[in-house]
């Protein structure tokens, strides 16, 4: 069964491209356009990884971030958010948090793939 | 090497387009597919005879074969993928190359989307730099980044996967193309930001002020339907229209309160009462306490008694200016069509202030004692009774058709540098934002408060205008009150010297009397200036 990552973030071209890169990684997508309905699906479907945007409407990333970190369901749970570049403090305040890992836009989708890969490593573990 | 590279894939390219075969093709060119194959896989060189062949047979200049354009392209792609942007990831020029060959629209995009990217992250980084708090640098700057990450995952996408079926290369090629247009309209509107005008047209939905500023400007400042509401104001009074300045006309104005309007008014103790009132009453406010309050339902206009005669006497005039013309005012700002209640109020707020002002300083004499007296403030304050800032203020009024005053801007400057107001028709383009030049007089009036400091300042552009400054504090109530420093500056283009009893001292000025000045260190271009602060826009 492949892992699953949901992708949380606003910007319809974003999704697209990180839902094309993560199937083509071998994973599954789940997509969450705003931060309320991305914690309604970790709900219905836990994803393995979550790609969290900071701003997102009505929840933003970082309160996703503390949300999933307060539920010990979800411990296994890795995180990394997408920040501006230029925002040093939305990378401390996400790692904070709780985040795995982060990723600056505009990022390299080598760089996101590695990073995912990384932190999920090998798929049998 | 690199070009014969690159043939090969246009040679390709171009056959299919022609909807030709290898064979096809080949035979034409009266050579066996399998050459032909060679060649297109970049395995065999093309000869000249070749090449001029193909250019008859695909129909195109043998130049286009040359691969002259796809050379510059992968240079500039080589270029591009040794920035920092894309670190880490070691794209060879072999990489480089097919990208070319197969797909030169998409590494031209590649390319002036990066063009767009650097000058807009200069851009962005310049302004993040200096307009770090400006709520639409932020959200253009989020816009900004949100676009690059599509383009860039876009782009990188379509560079890594050559096998992307052709429906999908085309929607990715066209996200790309559609949000590079996106980013070009986000970089003109950021280009755009710098221009004054635009500043102007961007703020006039956000400040009331700066709509209010742009009308009176662009009215020169005069408006002569208030100007003859204050002569017939001047006729009324007991004395006829012959000038009676101070505690009488205050008196005769107060009269003229009282009968025409059943307006009463009354003095008060101490530094006001109750919160400063929105009309009339801001300026002079004093801790939130309002030294002029009119108090709609008994009829009463209160004065505090902190205000100085000059003050009195204003807020006096002023109460008749509302009394007598606030239909005239009402329509004059409804004509404005700001769009915003908020500028149309402050608007008539500014017209009320301008008929008072006509109403103390009528504008026959007042001009033609300005133009006897060579604009003498001194004298001129002394002779209508009013403060500094008050005839300064109406100098820069001064444009009535055929009896033209000298054109002056006007500025008030707090001790931090701010402009708290500015109006003018000098010519002078006062910066909207941000301090001004520290080599104004303005500044250097602080350090003599009372008196007139007198510049000749130039531009980098060549203008050259004459600067006066005079720091004072604002009229406080007792020892312990705190006082508010600030200069009231006027100024004029240097060419109306012979119209300024200050320009005399200047004589014939020599180059070194003459301050080499800016509007601020963003907008200067004085590269070597050793009082710049922080480094210029304008590069």
């Amino acid at each position: 069964m492949s892992r699953k990552i949901l992708v949380v973030e606003d910007e319809p071209n974003i999704v697209d491209s990180l839902s094309f890169l993560m199937k083509r990684a071998g994973f599954e997508v789940l997509i969450a356009r705003d931060g309320d309905t991305a914690i309604r699906m970790m709900q219905s479907r836990p994803a393995d990884l979550v790609l969290l945007d900071v701003m997102l409407p009505r929840r933003d990333g970082f309160e996703v971030c503390r949300e999933i970190r307060a539920n010990p369901d979800w411990k296994s749970v890795r995180i990394i958010m997408l920040t501006a570049r230029g925002r040093d403090l939305d990378r401390r305040k996400g790692l904070q948090l709780g985040a795995d890992d982060y990723v600056t836009k505009p990022f390299s989708t080598h760089d996101i793939i590695a990073r995912v890969q990384k932190l999920l490593g090998p798929e049998d573990g | 090497m690199k070009q014969s590279l690159l043939i090969g894939s246009k040679i390709r390219r171009l056959r299919k387009q022609a909807k030709l075969s290898q064979v096809a093709l080949a035979k034409q060119l009266e050579v066996s597919p399998s050459y032909l194959n060679l060649i297109e896989h970049n395995q065999r060189a093309l000869t000249r005879p070749l090449l001029l062949k193909l250019g008859q047979v695909l129909q195109i200049e043998p130049h286009v074969l040359s691969g002259g354009e796809e050379g510059r392209l992968l240079s500039n792609l080589t270029e591009i993928f040794a920035d920092p942007l894309f670190k880490g990831e070691t794209l060879g020029t072999d990489a480089l190359t097919r990208l070319v060959g197969a797909a030169p629209e998409v590494a031209a995009s590649i390319s002036s989307l990066y063009q767009a990217y650097r000058k807009a992250r200069s851009d962005a980084m310049n302004l993040s730099e200096h307009l770090a708090d400006n709520p639409f640098l932020e959200a253009t700057s989020h816009r900004l980044l949100t676009l690059l990450t599509s383009i860039r995952s876009f782009s990188e996408i379509l560079r890594d996967n050559a096998d992307l079926s052709a429906d999908r290369r085309r929607q990715y090629i066209g996200t790309v193309a559609s949000e590079s247009e996106k980013m070009t309209d986000l970089v003109n509107v950021l280009f755009g930001f710098f221009s004054a005008d635009s500043i102007g047209r961007q703020q006039r939905g956000e400040s009331p002020m700066v709509a209010v500023d742009e009308y009176l400007e662009a009215n020169g400042n005069y408006f002569s339907e208030l100007e003859d509401v204050a002569q017939a104001v001047r006729r009324d009074l007991p004395w006829g229209d012959s000038h009676l300045g101070g505690a009488g006309l205050g008196s005769g104005l107060a009269d003229r309160l009282s009968k025409n309007h059943g307006i009463t008014i009354e003095i008060l103790a101490g530094s006001g009462a109750g919160p400063a009132l929105q009309s009339g009453s801001g300026a002079d406010a004093s801790e939130g306490k309002a030294t002029v309050i009119f108090d709609e339902s008994s009829k009463c206009l209160r004065l505090s008694e902190i205000l100085p005669q000059s003050s009195r006497t204003f807020a006096i005039a002023h109460r008749v200016a509302l009394a007598a013309a606030s239909p005239e005012i009402d329509a004059m700002a409804a004509r404005a069509e700001f769009g915003s209640p908020a500028a149309e109020d402050l608007l008539r707020t500014a017209l009320g202030k301008y008929l008072a002002a006509a109403i103390i300083m009528p504008y026959g004499e007042f001009q033609s004692a300005a133009r006897d007296l060579r604009n003498d403030i001194d004298i001129l304050r002394r002779r209508f009774a009013v403060s500094f800032e008050q005839a300064c203020h109406r100098l820069t009024t001064l444009q009535r058709p055929g009896a033209e005053g000298v054109p002056f801007h006007f500025l008030r400057v707090d001790i931090a540098g701010n402009i708290a107001k500015r109006l003018g028709v000098s010519g002078l383009r006062v910066p909207r934002f941000g301090g001004i030049c520290p080599r104004w007089n303005a500044h250097r009036a602080f350090t003599n408060p009372g008196q007139i400091d007198t510049q000749l300042a130039r531009f980098p552009d060549g203008g050259t205008f004459i600067f006066l400054a005079r720091a004072q504090s604002r009229q406080v109530y007792g020892h312990r009150a705190p006082r508010r420093h600030y200069a009231v500056t006027i100024g004029c283009d240097a060419s109306f010297a012979r119209n300024l009893v200050y320009a005399d001292s200047f004589g014939a000025p020599s180059e070194n009397m003459i301050a080499p000045v800016g509007l601020n260190c963003p907008q200067c271009t004085r590269r070597d200036c050793t009082d710049r602060a922080f480094p210029t826009f304008l590069d």
